[in-house]
């Protein structure tokens, strides 16, 4: 029996659809499958008139289908159009529930219990998964539904929403400004769900906002109710709407199913897939987003490649014109070749498959530098990893030494240091010869180093032997640490958990390379504490400086990672270098000087307590009022929304405030900030300066919103210009208005007025001096002074 | 290690700007305009007419346009060197010197005349803008107490909810206690008028009705219903007195502004009026 269709495309977000079309450009026989009634339901799902972007713009679009920045609306119709006219084979209410075969006669089962036979399978079926249903009687009823597109759509209703992950916490929380809500959980808690969201939302519980309903156990759903059976026996709920968020089955399962290998059992991790998009499976293609091309366009122009790749046209990667240019000062060199040579001659690189290669030297930066160049300097705020193609650098460690340089050749990489702490440079890199350098932004790297086992390894080992060079041995070479670097480890705390408790007998050193790290006592019963250590710091060293217990608690004050040494090599290494021993033995004695201090403080460990409390441990650079000056005019809030087109990033009165200590609601500049973990236009920077800020190339998503646990960013549209000075001089300031509904929104949040001399505008603006901007080491070192 | 001048350390207030460079700047103007008065003995009486009399109008005329600037300065975001405190601490300090510089120009004759009231205009703004001065020492600290951690918003959505709980609780109680606490829920006003505003208080609160009406009932026995209507109006008082106190408070940090204001436009209008007839009717 022979197929049915060449190719059988699953999916029909842009990806598939693309593919489809391109199939029918070619006149190939396909077919495409989607599992909803209509196509590319992702997008049909975007909010009613969202604006949609086209990023990456440097990428040129290579699709049959059109495609440019605009709404929702047009650019679902200009695709529809398109498909009519191509003639693509669209079969609606088509799941595919099973794939088997090989290339050539592959069989497709459908959920209806027919099939469809194929010779080749694109599988283009997004992220999103399967969403749950309810399992009750009446699951199917109008007033259950599995999703909300727009919680303002809804006003003055009772509405149920069932489920504790973090899209059923969203949504009720975002119900809960306009209606009556409830939220029932199946269980008591909603540890699910990311920090900020849980926390938001047993706020809304115990301010009475939003109605829990604990261990609810979904019994049936009746027209205008819900039941369920709890501890306290069965309830019926008289409600106008039920939004059940229980969950998604990840689409892994069933591409497992399909027999095709995932490389690690990351949540996040994604199918391996060859240059060709063709899996581990002869026959069957990945693309879109299960494919890791999570962008419109990416998809469009991978549907129409996937197809080509199928009928062996030979089709050069949409990326190979982006490649040529970055590599055009290396002379007349193919692609192919300079690809080659970095994994070549690049160890660290040198575990990557060449579509990673291809898709990290798409984001890299190539630098041809003449000896004497400077490639950053100490204190820069950049984070991006260099790696060394041709030539040497020279590193200048010691600040007040320029002559003392640690030299590095072809092959070495550096800069590993503020990718990993979201520090300060903390030393000056200079060329040492002409040079060629990769430099390799900062997000491309984390990408890299979760994704290949071997760039992970290679980069820690590495690190953690600079790190002890640079913190705690200054001067001592590899080999003379290779008895302590061979004890590294390196090891994560979630934010509160103890690195080690008082008491405890001190068996290591734990040198704090990422986040930073309280340090406290029981004092009268309760922890008090009593100072903090960034990054680059260590603790621990008392008890193996003294051989006696723990004398107090170090906490992660964030998420941290801390290299842990092994107290007797540790000590060993000491022994045979006096100067190292004097140098630890200072920061004994400091240390102890200033738990002494703080001990006798009153109140000061707790001012310390509430700072680091509030995550300034992770800040940069972090507003501060002092509520003994602030007369609340508000001109901090106006100057804010004066510079930044009427939009204010600062709520001044919104923040927790401790000792006459206020932290407005306003961005920290975080050294790892979470905003930028799921941007997919990556669209959030590091300024040099420290700056974190949003370019204009955000599309709107609010994932950063949803990701901030301090509520700095918000969606908003332009503001519609304000008064002149004349009409405020007479008539006073505008009421910030509400744009119109209709306007595209992206993320706002401060960018510390980068651009502006004169410095935060907030800070600058503030009559009375009530309000600082201040990097935490300053902020935390001051509090130790008596109040 | 002790902290250096100012409270937290880092922060600044804007009468300490720079170790007092302006209070230094005006103690040395004032210094100055004072030697030269004492040492100029002119013909007739000190007054404007003479060449020191010109030379401290002139300065005061530069100084009341300066001042007037404020203004101007205090709307204008992310522009000039100086920061906004810096600004306000010379408004502060040489404003007071103005008062020595202007009467000094005056040579002390006052009479009933524009002069005069020009001058008279000036005093005033300076004594009001000492009140405010006077305001945004000792209230700061009072303005975030009153809140109690909360924001405004927070304790305004606490009342609603309140309101919400109570009429649920009351409804199946009698109707007057339900009219009372229909009451409570749509008539209870924050401000309002000016005393109530400013006294931070309101005698005819419905809420406090409500609430002595509830502790009327409770007397008369124990009721689950009575007893938790009583707790949540006891909450709401208690957060209303809040946000009475907030209110009273930002209003008295802005009241002044009320006085300073009119008072400066006028004199700057008197000052021209007095430039005008000293050149064109001298």
């Amino acid at each position: 029996m022979s197929p049915d269709v060449r190719i059988a495309i699953v999916g029909s977000g842009p990806a598939g659809l693309s593919a489809a079309a391109r199939a029918a450009e070619q006149g190939v026989s396909h077919v495409l499958l989607e599992r909803a009634d209509h196509p590319s339901d992702t997008v049909f799902r975007f909010q009613k008139g969202k604006f949609v972007m086209s990023t990456p713009d440097a990428l040129p679009l290579r699709s049959p289908l059109p495609f440019a920045a605009g709404r929702r609306e047009e650019v679902l119709a200009g695709w529809q159009s398109r498909v009519v006219e191509l003639g693509v084979s669209f079969r609606a209410n088509a799941e595919v529930k099973a794939i088997s075969g090989r290339r050539g006669d592959f069989t497709l089962s459908l959920a209806d219990g027919g099939s469809v036979r194929a010779e080749t399978v694109v599988l283009a079926i997004g992220l999103q998964g399967n969403i749950n249903r309810l399992a009750v009687p009446g699951a199917d009823l109008p007033h259950i539904q599995y999703q909300l597109d727009d919680p303002d759509e809804y006003e003055l209703e009772r509405i149920v929403v069932i489920g504790a992950g973090d899209a059923a916490i969203e949504n009720a929380l975002a119900l809960s400004r306009r209606n009556t809500v409830y939220i029932a959980n199946r269980g008591d808690e909603f540890a699910r769900a990311k920090p900020a969201n849980e926390q938001a939302i047993m706020a809304a519980i115990s301010s009475g906002r939003i109605v829990p309903i604990w261990n609810a156990e979904t019994l049936r759903a009746a027209p205008g109710s819900i039941a369920f059976s709890t501890p306290d026996g069965e309830t019926e709920i008289a409600c106008d709407r039920v939004i059940a968020r229980i969950g998604a089955s990840p689409p892994r399962r069933f591409v497992e199913a399909c027999g095709v290998a995932f490389p690690s059992p990351d949540r996040d991790a994604l199918p391996e897939c060859s240059a060709q998009y063709e899996s581990n499976v002869p026959g069957l293609y990945i693309v879109g987003a299960l494919g890791g091309y999570p962008l419109i366009k990416q998809a469009l122009n991978q549907g129409y490649e996937v197809v080509e790749h199928i009928l062996g046209n030979p089709v050069e990667p949409a990326d190979a014109p982006i490649l040529r240019k970055k590599f055009e000062g290396l002379g007349n060199v193919a692609v192919d070749d300079v690809l080659e040579s970095v994994r070549n001659r690049i160890p660290l690189l040198s575990g990557l498959n060449l579509l990673m290669l291809r898709e990290m030297m798409a984001e890299a930066n190539i630098h041809r530098l003449r000896r004497g160049d400077t490639v950053f300097r100490r204190n820069d705020y950049t984070n991006s990893l260099f790696a060394i193609l041709d030539g040497a650098v020279d590193i200048e460690v010691d600040p007040a030494n320029p002559d003392r340089r640690v030299r590095l050749d072809a092959g070495a990489f550096f800069g590993e240091m503020g990718l990993i702490s979201g520090r300060r440079r903390n030393a000056t890199v200079l060329a040492a010869s002409d040079c060629v350098l990769v430099e390799i932004p900062r997000r491309t790297m984390l990408r890299l180093r979760a994704a290949v086992p071997s760039v992970r390894a290679e980069l820690d080992r590495e690190a953690a032997i600079r790190q002890i060079q640079s913190h705690i041995a200054p001067g001592l070479d590899r080999d003379a640490l290779a008895a302590v670097a061979d004890t590294a480890e390196i090891r994560s705390f979630a934010a509160g958990e103890a690195l080690f408790n008082e008491g405890e007998p001190g068996d290591a050193l734990y040198l704090i390379r990422k986040g930073s790290v309280a340090v406290s006592r029981r004092i009268g019963g309760r922890e008090t504490v009593l100072s903090y250590a960034p990054a680059g710091h260590y603790v621990g060293e008392m008890a193996l400086m003294t051989d006696a217990p723990r004398t107090a608690t170090v906490r992660a004050a964030v998420a941290c990672e801390a290299v842990r040494l092994e107290g007797e090599a540790f000590k060993s290494l000491i022994a045979g270098n006096p100067a190292i021993r004097a140098s630890v033995e200072g920061v004994f004695r400091d240390r102890l000087a200033q738990n002494a201090r703080m001990g006798e403080r009153e109140g000061a460990g707790d001012v310390l307590g509430f700072l680091l409390s509030q995550g300034i441990g992770e800040a940069t650079d972090v507003l501060v009022i002092d509520e003994t000056l602030c007369i609340g005019c508000d001109n901090c809030e106006r100057a804010c929304a004066g510079t930044h087109g009427g939009i204010s990033r600062l709520d001044r009165e919104a923040g927790p405030s401790f000792a006459a200590l206020l932290l407005p609601t306003s961005c920290r500049h975080c050294e790892h900030p979470h905003c930028m973990t799921d941007c997919p236009p990556d669209a959030i920077h590091r300024s040099p300066d420290g700056e974190v800020y949003i370019d204009d190339s955000c599309i709107g998503c609010g994932n950063c919103e949803r990701n901030c646990p301090y509520g700095v960013i918000r969606m908003a549209a332009p503001a519609p210009a304000g008064r002149s000075l004349l009409m405020r001089l007479l008539f006073g300031e505008a009421p910030e208005t509400e744009a119109q509904d209709d306007a595209p929104k992206k993320a706002v949040k401060c960018d510390m007025c980068r651009g502006i001399e004169t410095g935060p505008a907030c800070v600058h603006a503030c009559p009375t001096g009530a309000a600082l901007r201040m990097s935490p080491e300053v902020l935390l070192s001051v509090r130790e002074r008596p109040i | 290690m002790s902290a250096p001048v100012g409270r937290v350390g880092l922060h600044e207030s804007f009468l300490v700007y720079r170790r007092y460079r302006y209070l230094k700047a005006a103690c040395l103007l004032v210094l100055v305009a004072a030697v030269a008065y004492a040492a100029h003995s002119p013909a007739h009486a000190p007054n404007g007419g003479t060449w020191l009399g010109y030379a401290l109008g002139g300065a005061s005329g530069a100084l009341v346009v300066w001042l007037a600037w404020f203004g101007i300065r205090k709307r204008t975001y992310g522009a000039g060197a100086a920061p906004l405190r810096g600004w306000l601490s010379g408004h502060v300090y040489l404003g007071l010197a103005l008062v020595v510089v202007s009467t000094l120009h005056a040579g002390f004759q006052m009479g009933w005349n524009v002069h005069t009231l020009a001058w008279a205009l000036v005093m005033g703004t300076v004594a009001s803008g000492l009140a405010g001065v006077a305001v945004y020492i000792r209230y700061p600290m009072l303005l975030s107490a009153s809140r109690l951690g909360m924001t405004v918003q927070d304790l305004l959505s606490q009342i609603g909810e309140i309101d919400r709980e109570c009429r649920a609780v009351g409804l199946p109680l009698g109707d007057d206690v339900n009219a009372v606490l229909v009451r409570s829920s749509e008539e209870t006003r924050v401000g309002g008028s000016f005393r109530r505003l400013i006294s931070g208080r309101d005698p005819s609160c419905p809420t406090h009705a409500a609430r002595l009406f509830v502790e009327r009932l409770q007397a008369g026995g124990d009721d689950e219903r009575i007893r938790r209507l009583h707790a949540h109006l006891v909450r709401k008082e208690e957060l209303l007195d809040a946000l009475r106190r907030h209110v009273r408070i930002a209003a008295l940090l802005k009241l002044w502004l009320f006085l300073h204001i009119p008072l400066s436009v006028g004199a700057l209008a008197a000052v021209a009026a007095h430039v005008f007839a000293v050149f064109f009717y001298w």
